[in-house]
């Protein structure tokens, strides 16, 4: 009896120390933006809490400094758009390119990639020269296309993977049921590559929201949040900083949370026998 | 129901590999047709034709008295069951019967009725709002004749449906579908490679050998007047022994000469193999036609050979003998005296023997 109680014992120890070690960074984020700067500015560290407790005076500044709410709105505007114009974008490719022949299949996978051999940096700056004659510097629209260059190619390759996993033969008992491409698509595709267009979707959202260096390129006065905590950070403003750090934790953690219950392994168990 | 006609029906594919090689076939009214062959004879290429999943190279195909050549699988009023059942795995048992019915806008009531029949007959009711994965292989594989009983079709289409299922509950679902088609006496066109299952469920066989129709006839029809060599060794089990050999005349009797062989062929075979005299000719025969000599019996066309294996059934000995360097496999009593290694007489009942050109394999005693 005490046996199988203790059983799991190693496994859930292991979970509580990795969780710590994941947590304990975050948590000193939250506690350098809610502390007096003598409790953090000291040679000798306190583990959990400083002596002088909690203080908003940072929230209070960063949310009264009429920057914070115009770079939430750009950041969430920006993550938004390219998550839903990404997967629309991607989807349809990846479902042709997931349903042909092997070679060209490969083909398409690689020329995917190749965006992706080239530094960042490297490309962000050609990248803003043609943006400043489009005139899309400084424009929500500008940087959308930009994160679409970085975040395509994954969102493709993911949901080739995800497509490739439905057997033809569901497509083909839906069209011998009676139904027209369309309703396959809605009915039976769709459904099942839920799963992946959500991991898909989420990461998208998440590069996007993280998104620096073309953010930092192609943005003069209108920050995302990313690029407000490194302007704070750049005036040695670590508080403030920390706060803004917190902010963009947050959605992260809320998306993740909603979106993992799409993450269900198993969808496509007992469609066909393998 | 409807007939389903196919006329110089071809299937080439675009690497230019002829897999379909004119096929003329008429299925009848109601009736359980059988496409059997081996992996590649395109067996599951034809059904698929049929259903509209692959497009037919030249030649028509008729479902009732439609053309149907160009039309999309939804619109030929066919259902089909797959090898892999091909289930919705998202939706429930009985959203994935009512899936068709929905597309063809039936009332609620209807397709409920529908449903829950079919669900009652294959024995699914308590199974109707669970999903496929929770579902065993034979109960899944039943879903997907469900599908398709519920939609009353014109045509019923089972490519392999029983393939992956284990032996025991193989026998069960066969007999389950030969009593299903019999009681709805619908069109029901049926693909497997186990010649057993084609003898068993067939009102008819079409049999099929690298894209083309070998012969098609009832199962006995096969049996007894196999068309050529390939039918005659691929129906029956184990499968007719073929000796190579010589026809030579001597006096009014024609005999089969082969090795140390000496078999006379009775009258009515011995009319239709003349034009074969002094050249090579092929006798097939099957197991049960080879029969224990005793030795108190005088008889002709005794051969003498070597029991090399000897695989017994219970009900049954198959012999695998050496006659003159020829293996023939003779299927006998379970207390048949034979001994492994040690020679033995046989006798070759030549009433049941077939001789086949060796060149076409045609069999030129039918």
């Amino acid at each position: 009896m005490l046996k199988k109680l203790l059983q799991p014992f190693p496994l859930y120890l292991s979970l509580v120390v990795t969780s710590l070690i994941i947590l304990y960074p975050i948590f000193l984020m939250v506690r350098i933006s809610a502390s007096y700067p003598a409790d953090i500015m000291k040679h000798h560290k306190d583990v959990f809490w400083g002596p002088g407790g909690i203080t908003l005076e940072h929230w209070r500044n960063i949310f009264t400094s009429g920057l914070l709410l115009p770079s939430l709105f750009k950041s969430l505007l920006v993550a938004t758009m390219v998550m839903l114009l990404a997967i629309l974008i991607a989807a349809p490719a990846a479902y042709v390119i997931a349903r042909v022949g092997s070679p060209w299949k490969y083909l398409c996978i690689i020329a995917l990639f190749i965006s992706r051999t080239f530094p960042e940096v490297a490309i962000a700056l050609p990248v803003s020269v043609v943006f400043l004659h489009w005139h899309l510097l400084d424009t929500s629209f500008g940087l959308i296309l930009a994160h679409l260059i970085k975040v395509l190619p994954y969102v493709g390759w993911i949901l080739i993977g995800t497509f490739e996993a439905i057997p033809l033969s569901l497509e083909e008992a839906s069209s011998v049921d009676g139904a027209s491409k369309i309703r396959t698509l809605r009915r039976v595709i769709f459904p099942l590559s839920l799963p992946g267009v959500a991991v898909a979707a989420m990461l998208v959202w998440l590069e996007s929201w993280n998104e620096f260096t073309y953010a930092l390129y192609l943005t003069v006065s209108e920050n995302t949040l990313p690029l407000q905590t490194y302007y704070y950070l750049n005036r040695g403003g670590i508080f403030n900083s920390a706060a803004y750090a917190t902010i963009i934790t947050l959605p992260v953690m809320v998306l993740t949370f909603i979106l993992q219950r799409y993450i269900t392994s198993g969808m496509l168990a007992g469609g066909v026998k393998s | 129901m409807a007939q389903v006609i196919l006329q110089q029906v071809r299937k080439v594919y675009a690497n230019g590999y002829e897999a379909v090689k004119s096929i003329d076939l008429a299925i009848h009214d109601g009736e359980f047709m059988v496409l059997v062959g081996p992996s590649g004879c395109a067996k599951s290429t034809t059904l698929r034709m049929i259903a509209g999943l692959e497009d037919i190279t030249s030649g028509d195909l008729f479902i009732g008295e439609r053309k149907v050549n160009e039309l999309p699988p939804s619109k030929r009023n066919v259902a089909m069951v797959f090898q892999d059942y091909a289930l919705y795995p998202h939706m429930t048992v009985y959203e994935n019967m009512a899936y068709g019915l929905r597309i063809r806008k039936l009332s609620k009531h209807e397709i409920h009725q529908r449903v829950t029949n079919a669900a009652q007959m294959l024995g699914l009711t308590e199974h109707l709002a669970q999903k496929p994965k929770a579902l065993s292989g034979g109960q899944r594989q039943r879903v997907a004749v469900g599908r398709t009983l519920v939609r009353e079709p014109e045509v019923f289409l089972f490519d392999e449906p029983l393939s992956n299922l284990d032996a025991k509950l193989r026998v069960h679902m066969r007999a389950e579908i030969i009593k299903l088609q019999k009681a709805l006496a619908t069109t029901m066109v049926y693909v497997t490679h186990d010649q057993v299952e084609a003898m068993t469920m067939g009102d008819r066989i079409c049999v099929l050998d690298a894209g083309r129709i070998m012969q098609v006839d009832t199962p006995l029809g096969l049996y007894e007047r196999p068309a050529n060599r390939f039918v005659a060794t691929f129906v029956g089990s184990p499968a007719m022994n073929i000796l190579r050999g010589r026809l030579t005349r001597e006096h009014e009797t024609y005999c089969f000469v082969a090795g140390g062989m000496r078999l006379t062929l009775p009258a009515d075979k011995a009319a239709k193999v003349q034009p074969y005299t002094n050249k090579d000719l092929e006798l097939g025969i099957r197991p049960e036609h080879i029969l224990d000599k005793r030795s108190d019996i005088q008889a002709d066309n005794v051969v003498r050979g070597t029991v090399v294996l000897i695989e017994l059934m219970g009900n049954e000995r198959i012999v695998h003998v050496d006659v003159a360097g020829q293996t023939v496999i003779g299927r006998l009593d379970a207390h048949a005296p034979v001994t492994h290694g040690v020679e033995h007489d046989f006798i070759l009942d030549m009433r049941y023997s077939h001789f086949f050109d060796p060149e076409s394999g045609n069999n030129v005693t039918c």
